[in-house]
């Protein structure tokens, strides 16, 4: 059953929720009181009128104190319960965001290859706020929806069992309709979140590439997937909607057409004196007040239904693996790489095959090979933010399985080849490289990444706020800032994706010092795209198609037939484009 | 809230006549209070005198209420779905329709997170008020509304005792937005700081998860990026304080609206001690009349939703109301294809610094024209001008002589092909992501153009060739070069032109470089192409340099004259062919000593 992993999302805050249901249910009892005592009152002023006697209003009084009181412990209660009901929800609510976050960050890049971005900022956000909702609103309304029934019920049955019997039929033929609606729900749910979420992403996407689509006129209706998308929810939101609705409805009808059939043979009853008075008059106002509540607690279940689909979305990230490692792995104290026949598949793809090799400590590495030979996902497993299917890769010697995943990157620091700025100020995004840096430790961070001079010509120096992606600044100004950060965390393994091809000159021999900085008694592997800065490294594997084809120095590969060579060549050639066939 | 309305004007008649069912349907609610009330009368004065055959007429009567009340509500549920899902869509394709309009300097001051959320759940909200709480809002009034008039015919004194609640209950929520609860602010203050908090925390999940590896790498557990932590709990903290100062007001608000009886009962005995009233009718008051205010809570928690939801508007409004670039009203057609800047001058803001200055500049039909500089210098911002992708304020980009404004932003992209710096593919096949707009390429079209841009070749190697799904949401994914030369391919099968390259070859390695770069070459041909250049080397053969500085062109010219000319562009040089002989030399002095 789905409500029991709904109720698992939520199984650390069992006790909070056993309170916040156990308060509504006794908030309501006074709720029955009132129904109770209203039914009395009518009770004492019709039969006296048949049996043609005087009115107790001794009795009549003491009922509307009943009531008053009841009215009173009505209130605070709820005021109690229902303040309750929102400060756990909300309190709740952030914790699972938070647990989402530490969650997130722990899994392994697949789950982000594999969702969409646009998808799983969405759990994060509206699937935690119908949880939110559900301890709030949902939970709280079943329970007062629930209990009053309950009790009428076993009231009725005392007095009458024949009639109760009609009016539990109803209940029975409605829940099957209300159990229909949640099934339904749960089919057309699914289908019609795919389509939320294919429109969610498709949004994201249109509004991350507008310029181009811009530049082709595809703007609006002209980029048919959006508007294919779009349409396709419109479609899917009205059937799940409607196809929900009207089950619930037929149900509420059953429910007053039950109470229609019990009155008609109350009344029947009553006339051919099968039945008191008192009798036809219990079940022609407790009938009405017994099926009220059902209705509302039918609508209910078929919403909880649908934010069960919320709730399922949330618990799939929570249940997806985490990499595993033992702790009792301590820190590596050498910093020497190896892999150790490395294979590793990416969706039925072999990207990389029985890579072997070694990068001593304190060496420099450097990946050739075209582009998508797998020099990327080299340093990527490195950092373990895949786990491979086959072979080994050790650090100093411990498996890097084996340490915790924290502990391990804290000895790596990566440069890579998108830059990615937070939305927060310069200082902070070189601050993510060690959060307790004092403002000297950036700013010198920032001199040695050579992005000082520019950082300080900015109207606000370090505290210009960076905006979304970094987009504001150049891409020669992020990456050197993201450099700065990698020595800021002077972390004693680096990985660097030379991605210098982008830049104008002037910034890429301020890059070049800035790595330079960087790399300093460091084991370094570098993925290269310009042959000219490795010819000093002391390792070069040759990669291509995910294997190593050729390793050595520059000086040896060079002389040697193979992709080293071809490639080396290519580059020399790379020169002025061509424009007219002369 | 006047957006909202304007926005629903589209489907007026739709929903007024969803409405009407509404409140038909509401009004059939009253018919079991009606029939309890009437069997209690009956028996109670004189069981003997009953007539079955009226009783029972009486019950087929109601259940004929029930049925119709049924198929109202089941009507206007329909139709107002229908009509509300197709508001949604109109809304939407409005908004897209808009942004698509809009100078891409819209997108430096909002996110994407940010729209998306307007498009997708800010919209969302309008089905809700639409299909839901207007609805919900007229069956909650008109029910207590006809029970009130029927209970005044009955007794004028009771009916007046059910309706004290009312007040004293509207007096609690008046009491709850007003500065009694909020410690003295204003509502609309406090939905401000709540939305904006939301939007706080939208903004840094869609960060948190977009920036992903930059977190794993550098270990920003949730406690140490602080932005997320804070911007969570920041909105926690305020939901919770809202919660705890508004609860109490808003819990007697539904006690004593339920708590009719408090005044009628004590009204009641004493009529009925006093013989003003019979036992039948006060009877009625006892069921009807404290139980007529339940539907009408809803009413207020509706009033409550629809805060959030006149926000919603707003920002939907805010984004319609974004000035678009005009486009003119019949498109000059440019028969020539040379370009000229004139008096250019340029900020992002209005009255902000100038990115660009007085920039002066031809270029032949059918040149090469390369521009250099530092970052930040405005070369981007000057190429992108030419694409419309914002409007000048001072002087004018003319095409073949006309104006780009009067040529119009569709008629433009018909002659200007861009590469842009960041390379964006769509969640889509290969073939639909080079064909972009012309979806009636042919597939030898698209292969050629594939060919041209050297990506035929690891096209093929792809799983599916050109049907493989490529893109944030794809099966496979590209490199930059390949995304690059796949974007290039693009551009190729337009042929536009003109042809604006912006840091073309980034990310590529040599072997892909050298693709490139013939990829380029064989577009080049007689058309108007203009660079921004970062290795110098690949662009000494231009027909004109233009060297830009601080947002003014400093230097224009041939390689040879500006290389000999002395200036800005002969340090760039120097530099570029230094930074060719970079190696690694001190880091190795650092290891070996």
């Amino acid at each position: 059953m789905n409500d029991e992993k709904t109720n698992r999302l939520f199984k650390n805050y069992k006790w909070r929720i056993a309170g916040l249901i156990g308060g509504n249910a006794v908030s309501n009892i006074p709720r029955g009181a009132f129904t109770g005592i209203l039914f009395l009152i009518i009770m004492n002023i019709s039969i006296p009128v048949i049996e043609k006697r005087d009115f107790d209003y001794d009795l009549l009084y003491r009922y509307f104190f009943m009531y008053a009181g009841a009215f009173l412990i009505y209130i605070v209660l709820t005021i109690i319960s229902q303040r309750n009901n929102f400060i756990q929800s909300y309190t709740i609510g952030s914790d699972v965001r938070l647990r989402l976050g530490e969650k997130l960050r722990r899994l392994s890049l697949g789950f982000f290859k594999n969702n969409d971005p646009g998808d799983v900022t969405s759990r994060m956000l509206h699937d935690v706020n119908k949880a939110e909702e559900i301890l709030s609103h949902n939970l709280p309304d079943i329970v007062s929806a629930v209990i009053v029934p309950v009790l009428l019920g076993f009231f009725l049955c005392f007095i009458n069992l024949r009639l109760s019997v009609i009016l539990f039929t109803a209940v029975a033929v409605s829940l099957f309709f209300f159990v229909a609606g949640r099934i339904i729900i749960r089919v057309l749910g699914k289908k019609h979140l795919e389509a939320v979420n294919r429109a969610s992403s498709r949004i994201l996407e249109y509004t991350r590439t507008i310029k181009p689509l811009k530049s082709f006129s595809m703007t609006g209706k002209s980029f048919s997937e959006l508007d294919r998308a779009m349409i396709k929810l419109r479609k899917m939101s009205f059937i799940s909607e409607v196809w929900t609705g009207i089950p619930v409805q037929i149900a509420m009808f059953i429910l007053d057409a039950g109470y229609l059939a019990m009155l008609y043979y109350a009344v029947k009853y009553a006339l051919a004196g099968d039945i008191a008075v008192y009798e036809l008059f219990t079940f022609t106002i407790l009938g009405f007040y017994f099926f009220e509540p059902i209705k509302n607690a039918g609508v209910i279940l078929v919403l909880l239904r649908h934010a069960a689909n919320s709730t399922d979305r949330i618990r799939e990230i929570f249940d997806t693996k985490e990499p595993e490692y033992l702790s009792t792995a301590v820190r590596p104290d050498n910093h020497e790489i190896k892999f150790e026949d490395v294979s590793f598949r990416y969706k039925n793809e072999n990207v990389l095959d029985g890579i072997n090799f070694s990068a001593s400590e304190k060496s420099m590495t450097a990946l050739v090979g075209m582009s998508g030979s797998g020099k990327t996902t080299i340093t990527s497993l490195i950092s373990r933010f895949w786990d491979i299917q086959g072979g080994r890769i050790k650090i100093g010697d411990t498996d890097i399985r084996n340490i915790n995943p924290d502990l391990l990157l804290k000895d790596i620091s990566m440069v890579f080849q998108d830059v990615y700025l937070f939305n927060d100020t310069i200082a902070n995004n070189i601050k993510i490289g060690r959060k307790d840096a004092t403002d000297e430790e950036v700013e010198k961070a920032a001199r040695l990444a050579c992005c000082h001079d520019f950082i300080s010509s900015l109207p606000e120096g370090y505290d210009t706020v960076v905006s979304e992606g970094g987009k504001t600044l150049s891409g020669g100004e992020r990456q050197r800032i993201s450099i700065a950060r990698a020595v800021l965390k002077d972390a004693p393994v680096v990985l660097l994706d030379e991605a210098t091809a982008s830049l104008d000159p002037e910034n890429e021999n301020e890059i070049q010092k800035a790595i330079t900085n960087l790399v300093k008694n460091k084991t370094l592997i570098v993925i290269v795209h310009k042959f000219n800065s490795i010819q000093n490294a002391d390792q070069i594997l040759v990669l291509d198609r995910g294997k190593i084809t050729q390793s050595g120095r520059h000086d040896e590969l060079i002389c040697k037939d193979g992709l080293y060579k071809k490639l080396w060549k290519a580059q020399q050639q790379a020169g002025s484009w061509k424009m007219r066939s002369a | 809230m006047n957006v909202i309305f304007s926005l629903i004007k589209e489907k007026k008649k739709e929903f007024v006549f969803c409405a009407v069912l509404a409140s038909l349907g509401a009004v059939l609610a009253i018919v079991p209070f009606i029939l309890i009330y009437y069997i209690i009368q009956v028996f109670m004065t004189d069981a003997s005198s009953v007539e079955p055959g009226l009783i029972i007429k009486m019950l087929l009567f109601a259940l004929s209420a029930v049925i119709l009340r049924y198929f109202f509500v089941v009507s206007s549920f329909i139709f107002s779905h229908i009509a509300a899902f197709d508001l949604l869509y109109i809304i939407r394709s409005r908004l897209t329709e808009h942004l698509g309009h809009l100078p891409v300097g819209f997108w430096s001051g909002n996110s994407s997170g940010k729209i998306r959320k307007i498009i997708q759940e800010d919209v969302e909200r309008i089905e809700n008020f639409v299909a839901h709480h207007v609805p919900d809002v007229i069956s909650g009034t008109v029910l207590p509304v006809v029970t009130i008039t029927v209970l005044f015919f009955i007794d004028w004194r009771l009916a007046t005792a059910t309706l004290i609640p009312l007040p004293l209950g509207l007096l609690m929520i008046k009491l709850m937005y007003s500065g009694v609860a909020t410690g003295g602010k204003k509502r609309s203050e406090m939905w401000n700081t709540y939305h904006k908090a939301i939007e706080n925390m939208h903004t840094t999940i869609v960060e948190f998860v977009q920036g992903m590896p930059v977190v794993k790498v550098f270990n920003l557990t949730v406690d140490s990026f602080n932005r997320l932590k804070e911007s969570v709990e920041k909105y926690r903290d305020f939901t919770v304080m809202l919660s705890k100062s508004q609860t109490p007001f808003y819990s007697m608000f539904t006690a004593i609206t339920l708590g009719g009886g408090l005044f009628i009962i004590p009204l009641g005995i004493y009529l009925l001690k006093t013989g003003q009233t019979d036992a039948a009718s006060f009877s009625l008051f006892l069921i009807l009349g404290t139980g007529c205010f339940r539907e009408f809570v809803k009413v207020m928690t509706i009033a409550g939703h629809c805060e959030l939801i006149f926000a919603a508007g707003n920002r939907i409004g805010e984004i319609l109301d974004e000035k678009i670039l005009p486009e003119p009203e019949s498109a000059e057609i440019p028969q020539k294809f040379d370009i000229e800047i004139r008096d250019l001058s340029f900020s992002y803001k209005n009255g902000g610094p100038n990115v660009l200055e007085n920039i002066n500049l031809k270029m032949e039909q059918g040149s090469f024209t390369a521009v250099v500089g530092m970052s930040g210098a405005g070369k981007t911002t000057l190429v992108q001008l030419i694409a419309r992708m914002w409007d000048t304020e001072q002087g004018g980009i003319f095409i073949g002589g006309k104006n780009i404004k009067e040529i119009g932003s569709e008629n433009l992209n018909k002659y200007v092909g861009i590469v842009f710096q960041d390379v964006q593919m769509l969640t889509d096949t290969v073939r639909a992501n080079i064909c972009m707009n012309k979806s009636d390429a042919t597939d030898e079209e698209v292969q050629r153009a594939a060919e041209t841009a050297c990506c035929h070749e690891f096209i093929m190697s792809l799983p599916d060739g050109y049907d493989t799904v490529i893109g944030e949401g794809g099966d496979v994914h590209l490199s930059g070069g390949e995304k690059q030369r796949i974007s290039i391919a693009r551009v190729i099968l337009k042929n536009p032109p003109v042809i604006l390259l912006d840091e073309a070859s980034c990310y590529a390695d040599a072997d892909n470089e050298v693709k490139i770069q013939n990829a380029f070459s064989n577009v080049m041909r007689d058309r108007t192409v203009i660079v921004i250049a970062h290795r110098l080397s690949t662009i000494i053969h231009a027909d004109n340099i233009v060297v830009v500085d601080k947002g003014r062109i400093v230097q224009q010219g041939r390689h040879d004259e500006l290389v000999s000319s002395g200036g800005i562009y002969s340090g760039m040089w120097k530099a570029h062919t230094d930074a060719k002989n970079w190696k690694l030399e001190d880091v190795k002095e650092e290891i070996i000593a």
